[in-house]
């Protein structure tokens, strides 16, 4: 039983064993070991397991593992040198964007889609890039200007 | 709890393939699109039969096409872009982005279909409702059978799809001097409908001429049509707002009968439904107008 695929997560190619009705979000957490993507409603609503596949943000506990087999994914571990993944985690520390942390990965990799599409969003494009991550300590507000703080230190990086 | 336990992925190359596959394994195959609704589903028991999963990533199926006065929408297109295509800001469409910005979370857009929302059939799904308005028509493969989205729901996930058959297409009618809308309620930002409405005019010499009109949420196994609202509305001018409130509020609940549940009484459901309807009687209208 089982089937055989690989799973490219950022820049790193896995060849996990799993069976057809795993998610995403259990084989990355589970059988790779990347554990930093979180597991929180399971219904599509919440957030916490948001992981970006091919550019765009989708829920991991929504999507079967094979779905997911040949495409390019993205966690909150990031690949290396990755410039705008390392401003969005400056902006979330310097703005104190986070507080038990638990829905931080994903709100990490939504704004991650947002900005590689739109480096310079509004707080209203920001607002809508995050209706599917909650986050119960911060207010969101904390959150915002987390993701305003990044896109000025990207913006600040091209310049130079 | 969980019995959810496909052993097999079948990748069809080309839908002479996944037409095979379905015919061999009929009822116990079951195709996965966005894949968005299989927990709610498997954890409710509703796929304890399937052993096959179908994934139809290699088949093409996501395009908007314009053809032959119509719009023609690929089964695996997700919510997402049909949102984000323009074609979709015309008057006479515009239920169908209503519908797709109701939906909240980009995550689940990112990946949902049309063809999945309308292949899992359940009666508070908001694009089925604007499809039907639409009055959009499938077209079922491999042998190209078509017909009207209302139809091919059948019921509470059920659809008509013969062993061997999938959803390849939905298309719409271009059509002239009509506008439509889509407004649904629900109690949080992710949540499934507590109703919805979609409605669709034609507008002559500024009253309306003819309408279509959907409403979801929980009135029966699938979106129901209110047919004496629909010829009621012939002659209305919208503007009017006693004139369209006195006829939808004495002819809606005729042919929508809400249920209760823990989410909403039937009562509430009604007046919800009413509101909701008025308002897209008159955003389409609008529409059409400027």
């Amino acid at each position: 039983m089982g089937i055989k695929i690989i799973l490219n997560i950022n820049s790193k190619r896995y060849s996990v064993d799993i069976e057809p009705w795993e998610t995403l979000n259990h084989v990355i957490r589970e059988k790779i070991g990347l554990t930093g993507t979180k597991k929180g409603c399971e219904t599509g609503g919440c957030g916490s397991c948001t992981v970006v596949v091919d550019g765009k943000a989708v829920y991991s506990c929504m999507m079967l593992a094979f779905q997911a087999s040949g495409k390019d994914i993205l966690t909150v571990e990031g690949r290396d040198n990755d410039v705008l993944l390392a401003a969005i985690r400056k902006g979330f520390m310097e703005m104190g964007g986070l507080q038990c942390g638990y829905c931080t990965p994903g709100f990490i990799m939504s704004a991650y889609a947002l900005l590689s599409m739109n480096p310079k969003p509004s707080r209203e494009e920001i607002k809508e890039a995050f209706v599917g991550n909650l986050c119960r300590c911060t207010g969101y507000v904390k959150i915002f200007e987390s993701v305003e703080r990044a896109s000025q230190i990207i913006s600040g990086d091209k310049r130079e | 709890m969980y019995s959810f336990r496909p052993s097999v992925v079948a990748k069809p190359e080309s839908e002479e393939e996944l037409a095979e596959v379905l015919r061999k394994h009929g009822r116990n195959a079951r195709i996965v699109a966005g894949g968005t609704g299989i927990y709610e589903l498997s954890r409710r028991g509703l796929l304890s039969d399937v052993d096959v999963l179908v994934d139809i990533s290699k088949l093409q199926l996501s395009y908007i096409k314009e053809e032959g006065g119509k719009i023609i929408i690929g089964a695996a297109t997700s919510l997402e872009t049909i949102q984000r295509s323009s074609i979709f800001s015309r008057p006479y469409l515009s239920a169908l982005r209503d519908a797709c910005l109701s939906i909240q979370p980009l995550q689940v857009k990112n990946v949902a279909t049309l063809g999945g929302a309308l292949c899992t059939a359940l009666p508070f799904l908001d694009m089925p409702v604007a499809l039907f308005s639409l009055e959009a028509i499938v077209t079922i493969g491999p042998d190209m059978r078509e017909m009207k989205a209302y139809e091919f729901v059948k019921g509470f996930f059920d659809v008509d799809l013969k062993d061997g058959e999938y959803l390849r297409e939905v298309s719409i009618s271009m059509k002239e001097k009509s506008g439509s809308s889509f407004m649904k309620f629900s109690l949080t930002s992710d949540d499934w409908a507590i109703a919805n409405c979609s409605v669709s005019v034609v507008v002559d010499e500024g009253l309306i001429s003819s309408a279509s009109i959907f409403v979801g949420g929980a009135f029966g196994e699938k979106p129901v049509r209110a047919v004496r609202t629909e010829e009621r509305l012939r002659g209305i001018l919208p503007s009017d707002t006693d004139a369209l409130k006195n006829a939808i509020d004495s002819t809606l609940h005729l042919d929508a009968k809400p249920e209760t549940d823990v989410k909403a009484s039937s009562e509430y459901r009604m007046d919800v439904a009413k509101v909701l309807c008025r308002r897209a009687v008159f955003q389409a209208y609008r529409r059409v107008m400027t």
